[in-house]
Formats: C-alpha cells, sequence, structure tokens
C-alpha cells in the first residue's frame, strides 16, 4: 500500500518552491527588464538617438565665397571687370599607407605634376594614414589625368583660389589672399571682413554610401561682400604703360603715379614701379616683401618745388601777397646761418608772384613764408592734410611728417617753402593739388565705390568734403599762376595741344638717414590737374632717381603730356585752346 | 388567370444563391488583414517614390552645381581673356611700336 499523501505532500512543497522561485525570477526579470528599457529610452535616450542619428544623418559644411573685386571700366559689359576673383582649384592628397605600388605612384604622378621624383617617392614611401597634401591649386584638366590613371590611395579634393586676371596691374591696391585665406595689404586687407563670407551647413538622410536622401535643415552660405572701385581699368593700365616707359627711358630705380578725379576724390588710377604679381605673392614674400606695400600711400618724402604753389595760395588767402606782388630778389638768401640759392645758382631779380612760381624761384619763396607766421603757416598745412593721414580705406597709409609748433624755427619755415624739412606721401601731395583744382575744397580719397553685399543691399560710398583750405578766389588765383607755369615757364614740355592744363614741377633733393641731404640723386615730381578751365583729372607723377637728366622738366613733364592727353581723350573732353 | 406550365408543385421559391451575406469573426479577420496588407503595400510604394523622388531631387542639384561650377569655371576663362595683358596686341612689338594706336584728328559733335 502507498503512502500517497505524503509524496503529494512533499511534490506539492517542492512544486510550491519552484513556482515561488519562477514567480520571483519572474518579477526580478521584469523588474530588470523595466530598468533597462527606463535607462536606454529615458535615461541614455540622447545617447542612442546621437549614435542612431549617426547612421543615417549627414552633416556637411557649405562654403560661402569669398566677395569679387571690380575694377570701373565703361568697356566692359556692366561697367565693370573683375580685379580679383575666385576659381575652382584641386588639391592632389596620397594615403601612403593605401598605395601598393609606391615607385610606379611617384612616377606616374611626377611626370603629370611636373615634380621631383625622387621627393615625392621619399614622401610616401612610408605607411601613415596622412601627409599634406603633394600639390595644389591644380587645373581641372591636370586631376582628370590623375584620375584617369586610377591610382591606389590618391585621392582629389576641391578647392578655391584667388584669381587676380590682370596680375601686376593694381597688385599695390589690390592686395593678396594669403595661404590662410586671409586678405593682405590693400583692398583685400582693408576690407577682408567684409569679403569674408559665412559657411553654411546642410543636414540630412543618407542611404548606405553616404548620398544625400533628404534635407532635414539647411542653413545657406553667405557670400563676401562685393567691391566696385573707383580704379579706372584702362586710365590704371595706361598711367602703368606710361610709368613703365618714363622711368626706362630715364633710368629711374622707383616710379608713382597717381591719378584722382578733381570734384569728388575718386581715385582713378594708383600705380608704382616695381610692383609685383598678387598670383605668385609667395616669389615676392622670399626676396622683396617691401614690394607688398603701397609706396603712394605708405612712403613718405620731401616733395621739392610742387609744395610752392601750395604756400603761395597760403600767402594769398592770408592777404599777404597777390599773384602780380612784385619784388627783387638775389640768387640767394641766408637764415640763421644757413645760406639758401636757387638752383643752377641763377638770380631772377624782379618777379611777380607768377613769375616766382614760373622760374621755381626759391629765394623769393623763401621771402613768401616769411610773410606767414610759424602757427598761420602751420595750420594751412594741417588744413591741406599733411602730418595725418587722409583716412583713405586701404591698408597702410603712412602720416608725414609735420614738424610740431615748438619745433618751427626761421630755417625750418624757410626751406619748407620749396618743399623741404617737410616729409609727405604722395596721396598728401595730390589731394592737396585737388583741393586748389576743387576751388579750395579738399576732398576725402577714397577707392571703393560701392559694396554690394549677398542679399542685394547696395552701400555706396559718396564724395565727403573735408575741409575748404583755401577761399576760391585765391585757388582760381593759384590755378591761373599753374597755368602760366606750364605756357611760360620751365614747364613747357607739359603743354598739351588744344588745352590749358595746370601744373609744377619738383625736383627735391633725398636726406641721408644721418642728416644732411645726398648729394647726386634726386627725386622727380610733377603735380598738375587737366583741363585747367573746368577741372577733371588731378595727376601726380613722381620718379626716384632719375639717371638721364637733373630736373623734372625734362624727365617727367613730356610724359605728364602724353598722359594728360590720353586722360583728355578718354574723357571726350572738347579742346578749347587752338592747336 | 394565367396558367403556366410549372411541374414543380412546391409551394417554396427556389433559391440559387444565399439569401443574405453573413459577417463573421473569420470574415472580418480576413478583411482587416487584407487592409493592412494594402494599406502597407501602399505606404511602402509611397515611400519608395519619396525616396527615388529625393534621388532625382539631389541628382538635378549635382546637375545644376556642376553646371554652375562649369559656368563659372568659363567666366573664368573668359576674363582671363579679356586681360588687358592679353588684348593689347602691340605687347610683343618694340619699344617704340608698343603704345597703342594713338587717335588723331578727333571730331567732337557740336551740342
Amino acid at each position: 500500500m502507498f503512502n500517497t499523501n505524503s509524496n503529494l505532500g512533499k511534490r506539492n512543497s517542492s512544486d510550491e518552491k519552484r513556482i515561488s522561485f519562477l514567480i520571483w525570477g519572474a518579477i526580478f526579470l521584469t523588474f530588470f527588464c523595466s530598468y533597462e528599457l527606463f535607462s536606454k529610452s529615458v535615461l541614455e535616450h540622447k545617447n542612442y538617438l546621437a549614435m542612431a542619428k549617426d547612421q543615417y544623418i549627414i552633416e556637411k559644411q557649405l562654403p560661402s565665397s569669398r566677395g569679387l573685386i571690380y575694377f570701373s571700366d565703361k568697356n566692359s559689359y556692366g561697367g565693370y571687370y573683375p580685379m580679383a576673383t575666385n576659381e575652382d582649384k584641386y588639391q592632389v592628397l596620397v594615403v601612403p599607407k593605401n598605395i601598393k605600388d609606391k615607385t610606379s605612384t611617384a612616377q606616374q604622378l611626377a611626370k603629370i605634376l611636373n615634380i621631383d621624383e625622387k621627393e615625392l617617392f621619399d614622401a610616401i614611401n612610408n605607411d601613415k594614414p596622412y601627409i599634406p597634401p603633394i600639390a595644389k591649386k591644380q587645373s581641372k584638366e591636370t586631376v582628370a589625368n590623375i584620375l584617369g590613371l586610377k591610382l591606389d590611395g590618391v585621392m582629389i579634393m576641391a578647392e578655391k583660389d584667388r584669381l587676380y586676371p590682370e596680375d601686376n596691374l593694381a597688385s599695390q591696391i589690390v592686395g593678396f589672399l594669403d595661404a590662410e585665406n586671409v586678405g593682405r595689404y590693400g583692398v583685400e586687407g582693408y576690407y577682408n571682413n567684409n569679403l569674408t563670407g559665412k559657411s553654411g551647413e546642410i543636414v540630412g538622410e543618407k542611404d548606405i554610401f553616404g548620398r544625400f536622401i533628404s534635407e532635414e535643415n539647411k542653413i545657406n552660405p553667405q557670400n563676401g561682400d562685393n567691391l566696385y572701385l573707383t580704379i579706372d581699368r584702362n586710365i590704371q593700365y595706361m598711367a602703368m604703360q606710361y610709368l613703365n616707359k618714363n622711368m626706362s627711358e630715364m633710368k629711374a630705380d622707383r616710379g608713382s603715379i597717381i591719378i584722382v578725379e578733381a570734384k569728388t576724390g575718386k581715385i582713378m588710377a594708383m600705380a608704382s614701379n616695381p610692383d609685383y604679381n598678387p598670383n605668385s605673392y609667395f616669389d615676392t614674400a622670399k626676396d622683396h616683401p617691401d614690394y607688398f606695400t603701397n609706396p603712394i600711400i605708405s612712403n613718405e618724402y620731401e616733395p621739392g618745388s610742387i609744395m610752392k604753389p601750395i604756400v603761395m595760395s597760403m600767402a594769398i588767402d592770408s592777404g599777404k601777397v597777390q599773384p602780380d606782388t612784385e619784388d627783387i630778389f638775389g640768387g640767394s638768401v641766408t637764415v640763421q646761418g644757413y645760406t639758401i640759392q636757387n638752383a643752377m645758382f641763377r638770380t631772377f631779380g624782379k618777379e611777380t608772384m607768377t613769375k616766382v612760381l614760373e622760374n621755381s624761384d626759391n629765394v623769393a619763396m623763401v621771402w613768401v613764408s616769411q610773410k606767414l607766421d610759424f602757427s598761420e603757416m602751420r595750420k594751412y598745412f594741417e588744413k591741406y592734410g599733411f602730418g595725418k593721414i587722409t583716412d583713405i580705406d586701404l591698408d597702410g597709409e603712412a602720416a608725414g611728417n609735420l614738424l610740431a609748433i615748438d619745433d618751427w624755427r626761421d630755417i625750418s619755415r624757410a626751406t619748407m617753402a620749396f618743399g623741404q624739412g617737410v616729409s609727405v606721401t604722395p596721396l598728401q601731395m595730390v589731394m592737396a593739388y585737388q583741393a586748389i583744382a576743387n576751388e579750395g575744397k579738399l576732398m576725402k580719397p577714397y577707392i571703393v565705390d560701392k559694396i554690394v553685399k549677398d542679399n542685394g543691399d547696395v552701400v555706396e560710398t559718396q564724395p565727403k568734403q573735408i575741409e575748404e583750405v583755401v577761399s576760391r578766389e585765391t585757388a582760381n588765383k593759384v590755378k591761373d599762376m599753374l597755368v602760366s607755369v606750364v605756357d611760360n615757364g620751365y614747364d613747357l614740355q607739359g603743354k598739351v595741344a588744344g588745352y590749358k592744363v595746370a601744373g609744377k614741377t619738383g625736383t627735391a633733393q633725398i636726406p641721408k638717414s644721418d642728416g644732411g641731404y645726398e648729394e647726386t640723386d634726386t627725386i622727380h615730381s610733377f603735380a598738375g590737374f587737366l583741363p585747367a578751365n573746368d577741372p577733371k583729372y588731378v595727376v601726380l607723377i613722381i620718379l626716384n632717381r632719375p639717371k638721364k637728366f637733373n630736373f623734372a622738366s625734362s624727365t617727367i613733364a613730356p610724359y605728364f603730356s602724353k598722359i594728360a592727353s590720353w586722360l583728355l581723350n578718354y574723357a571726350e573732353i572738347k579742346p578749347t585752346e587752338n592747336q | 388567370m394565367l396558367i403556366t406550365n410549372n411541374i414543380n408543385q412546391n409551394p417554396m421559391r427556389k433559391r440559387t444563391i444565399s439569401p443574405q451575406i453573413s459577417f463573421g469573426p473569420l470574415t472580418l479577420r480576413f478583411i482587416t488583414i487584407i487592409i493592412v496588407a494594402a494599406l502597407c503595400i501602399l505606404y511602402l510604394a509611397q515611400s519608395t517614390q519619396g525616396a527615388m523622388q529625393n534621388y532625382k531631387l539631389r541628382e538635378s542639384e549635382q546637375i545644376k552645381q556642376d553646371l554652375e561650377r562649369e559656368n563659372q569655371r568659363l567666366e573664368v576663362d573668359a576674363v582671363r581673356l579679356q586681360a588687358l595683358k592679353n588684348i593689347d596686341v602691340n605687347k610683343d612689338k618694340k619699344d617704340e611700336e608698343k603704345e597703342f594706336i594713338e587717335t588723331n584728328h578727333i571730331e567732337y559733335i557740336e551740342e
């Protein structure tokens, strides 16, 4: 007989334990799963979301374009021509560890890229995952040839390159874009923030090949502002041509030319020699980094006799002399123990003030300056803008050097009367003549005519009068005197058939760093404006150390005439005089 | 009275189909599955078509970008060719002949 109850009791007790264990196990598992679920879906939600997004979301930077810079050019479509533009170029990259046949790869790439095969082999003969690009700024054709080879471990990456289509023309105005894509010198430097755009971004879903399927979010790139300069391409080109020819013929070391619109202060042309090609600025950086600076705004020099009409205007404006004021002048004058002589030791005797300018009489100019007291003369110099920057919108402008009032002596006043003992920049000098041409009103020089933003907004530069330096009557009197200088004085070769032009030459000594002046070398200048009856352009030409002739009346005046003639023709200004 | 030659004397009407359609749980399940399947197919078709349209759109945008890039390249080439250093036809001549030809005897029209 079996005691079934006892066995059943035992089995029931064991089952209960098992069931209880299973229940607790299930409860624990449920809690564990719930916790994990909560942890993954709530606490770690962000991480997993990011990981998931990484698998199907793609983010891509949308590069912006640097703003373009334009010349004015009435002959080009739209009236403008690019001074600086952007071009698509390509970098050639290699991953050494992925290259199977390094010798063959180096050989084939070196041939296409025209680089040294051994150097290239040395660069790629390793197992590095990255080395710097082996070639930059390659053309589409070159990279097409490389891609055609289907080489392992060779990649092509697009890049933007800055192109200056006219090479050296206006290089010291435009500046350049350096390797870090930062504008240096000139307009590129001054307006770097305007020209630099803001890159955008696109976020979307991608397929297994990494291609965009759909856009989720897109921020459009903001391109840099486009700058439209006042520089006229044709005037700039011809000014440079004439300057180069003038320098070559007169065997000068350096030269500069600047042409300004008389009524507005717009810079129409600004060229110097030597210059550089901004497309290959790195070549210049090695040997002649000084070529990057624009001598017209950065170099200070003692201008010599072209300062005489400015000092004469001070004396006329303050009522001390008139164009027909006469006196008798000797060949030399002594001031504070220093003897001042005329060029070639000439003596002119009885002269009117007009004749003083025609003869470029140093002694008479000392007499004129002595009619002005120190503070009066200095005040006029300041009004003309000497001793301070003109605030032109270009990088690297110098202020020149005008003696502090406490440092003025009789001898400094006397030498300043014929343009020595005062340092100016060529830009300051041409603007002083602009004031005389513009009835005494000094304008602010500017080089950017308008800025066009990416959204189409236009910011135009308005001509701005800085100062009425002298009265209209004084300016007109000096203007007539300068016409007489060209018609009757030493500067006869500056005449232009059919037109009245106003101008004055200057032959200035070069100060030495240890005091005194150089014995033989000089700086020649010609400043003038045309046509004199209604001035349109103001021109300043400077030659450093010309060797062929001793005076600017022979070295520059003939070229001033040629440039003036071309400008009058270009501006379609009808002749006013019988030819 | 109309007399017909009807041999069937049974008064009940003859039926060829069931007099009513009954919707039981099985039918409902069947219909639901069909509807869900149809909706799934429709959804898949739509989403596939959407994805294809996106691909086409991306391709068109890529073509547009390529054309714009090519247009820019041609514009840059044109600019380069129009540079004064390239169009000054006298630049390779001797020094004395190097200038642009001067304009003489200009006649201005009276206003």
